[in-house]
């Protein structure tokens, strides 16, 4: 079975009554869903928080999911809008900051030295970003969407995706360009 | 439609490296002759090579802490178990401040056997020639004191979550049979009295461990552990703290209390005033806040925390 018929399979079981089930899709898409939450609001409470309300939206609401698109992208729908409600009420309580996010040490990580170098300031300039196009850069470039199932997540057109990655990148390199000298640009291994 | 918007699928494809041969080179000339397209081809790729660096980001993922407090909150919130991986109580986390150069509690067992040894044997003397059922120090685990007796005490936080009691309950159980396998050793029951300290000393003790860094308290087994142990030492004196006899289980229920805290470590037991003998936690939670919490003996149920 794949991992989509799995999902749809788990989700007929949960409507159902079977709990078990509900506990399954949250194991399964609780690191991806706070990846996106942590890209979108850059704070790991808050990213926290926002899985947090990303999956008690999927237990309330998940009759309402038709098997016309995956589950997955349904999922990472609600993700972005709980994200975007979080963000609208940071933004009406400014002084109710968090800490900014910080790598957590990882001795295992394999990552080359210059990779690793880079993240805080990749995680400055995505931040500077508006809301709609980090929401299109972090679903397509840094979870690996694609346009269409992007623009089914985001409810948007595909050309709307495709030209808010575009603009997102080019406002990002620019934003890191800002942020380190012309001849230091990060450049795609 | 602008030539400019024209070509972003083309400037796309070239910069996610999608085309080859003949189509690779014609969409270069393309692009080529196109000063803004050129510059965006640039800027695309400095995007993407940029945003590399964030994928596959271990620190994007939960750890197991955040997926414990996940579950424990959709549980809340959701009054149904959302099934976990086991707690993962901090073993080496324990070990650690138990291997420190202040609390290495090896030399210090065997002078309680030998203690032990004594007293116990002086008591069965003493038993068998006066006829009196005087215990040694009477102070045993089954004396000591439990959430129950807590209760009414300002700087006391007891948990009234049902799913809390609920993993507290688990815990307990857990505690019981290393409870009793300490007890049947002696390790805790028998120890030497202590002077008891105030709540105000683990006040300055808690204070002083927050101008730590979090790696400070880290599981390994390295001179930072000392600097905790240390600070604890110069803090409360140096024979205020003792082995406590159950330690995972009080990790398991300070995880729970808190709601995962970033790193917590065991220090040992305490004698506080008014509560008696306590294991101490200290527990650093993820906005760097130190939190020390004061546990029953037996059942690691959190019956104190300090202000």
């Amino acid at each position: 079975m794949t991992d989509a018929a799995t999902d749809i399979a788990l989700v007929e079981r949960y409507v159902a009554g079977d709990l078990t089930a509900f506990d399954e899709l949250v194991r399964a898409h609780q690191d991806r869903v706070f990846a996106i939450c942590l890209r979108m609001l850059r704070h790991r409470d808050a990213a926290l928080d926002a899985t947090q309300d990303t999956f008690v939206t999927l237990f309330r609401k998940a009759d309402r999911y038709k098997a016309e698109a995956a589950f997955s992208t349904w999922l990472y729908r609600v993700t972005v809008n709980v994200c975007y409600d979080h963000l609208r009420r940071q933004q009406r309580r400014p002084t109710d900051q968090l800490p900014e996010y910080h790598d957590l040490p990882d001795p295992k990580a394999e990552e080359a030295l210059t990779s690793v170098e880079l993240r805080p300031e990749v995680e400055r300039a995505l931040a500077q970003l508006s809301d709609v196009f980090r929401a299109a850069v972090v679903l397509v470039d840094l979870q690996g969407l694609s346009l269409e199932t992007a623009a089914t997540a985001l409810d948007v057109p595909v050309g709307t995706v495709k030209s808010r990655v575009f603009r997102g990148r080019r406002l990002l390199a620019e934003q890191l360009g800002n942020l380190r000298p012309p001849d230091q640009h990060p450049t795609r291994a | 439609m602008t030539v400019h918007d024209h070509d972003l699928d083309l400037i796309m494809a070239i910069a996610l490296g999608g085309l080859r041969g003949e189509e690779s080179s014609g969409a270069a000339a393309e692009i080529a002759g196109c000063e803004r397209c050129t510059a965006d081809l640039a800027a695309q790729r400095t995007a993407l090579g940029a945003l590399a660096a964030l994928i596959d980001d271990p620190g994007a993922r939960l750890t197991e802490l955040e997926a414990r407090r996940l579950h424990q909150v959709l549980n809340d919130r959701l009054g149904h178990t959302v099934t976990a991986a086991p707690p993962p109580v901090k073993r080496a986390a324990a070990a650690a401040a138990g291997r420190g150069r202040r609390f290495n509690w090896a030399p210090l067992a065997t002078v309680a056997a030998i203690f032990l040894a004594v007293v116990v044997g002086g008591n069965a003397i003493r038993s068998l020639t006066a006829g009196s059922d005087d215990s040694a120090g009477g102070d045993t685990a089954a004396d000591a004191p439990t959430s129950a007796d807590a209760d009414g005490t300002d700087e006391r936080r007891v948990s009234a979550s049902t799913s809390t009691v609920a993993a507290e309950r688990q815990i307990v159980a857990e505690a019981t049979a290393t409870t009793a396998a300490a007890a049947e050793g002696g390790a805790f029951a028998d120890r030497p009295s202590r002077e008891e300290v105030s709540v105000g000393a683990l006040t300055e003790l808690r204070e002083r461990i927050e101008t730590m860094a979090i790696p400070s308290i880290a599981t390994d087994a390295t001179s930072e552990d000392s600097e905790l142990a240390v600070t604890a030492e110069e803090t409360m004196g140096p024979d205020a703290f003792g082995p406590a006899p159950i330690e995972e289980p009080c990790i398991g229920a300070a995880s729970v209390f808190l709601a995962a805290p970033a790193e917590s470590v065991v220090l040992g037991t305490i004698d506080v005033a008014d509560l008696g003998t306590t294991v101490v936690t200290v527990n650093v939670m993820v906005d760097g806040a130190v939190r020390i919490l004061l546990h029953d003996p037996v059942s690691c149920t959190v019956v104190a925390e300090v202000p």
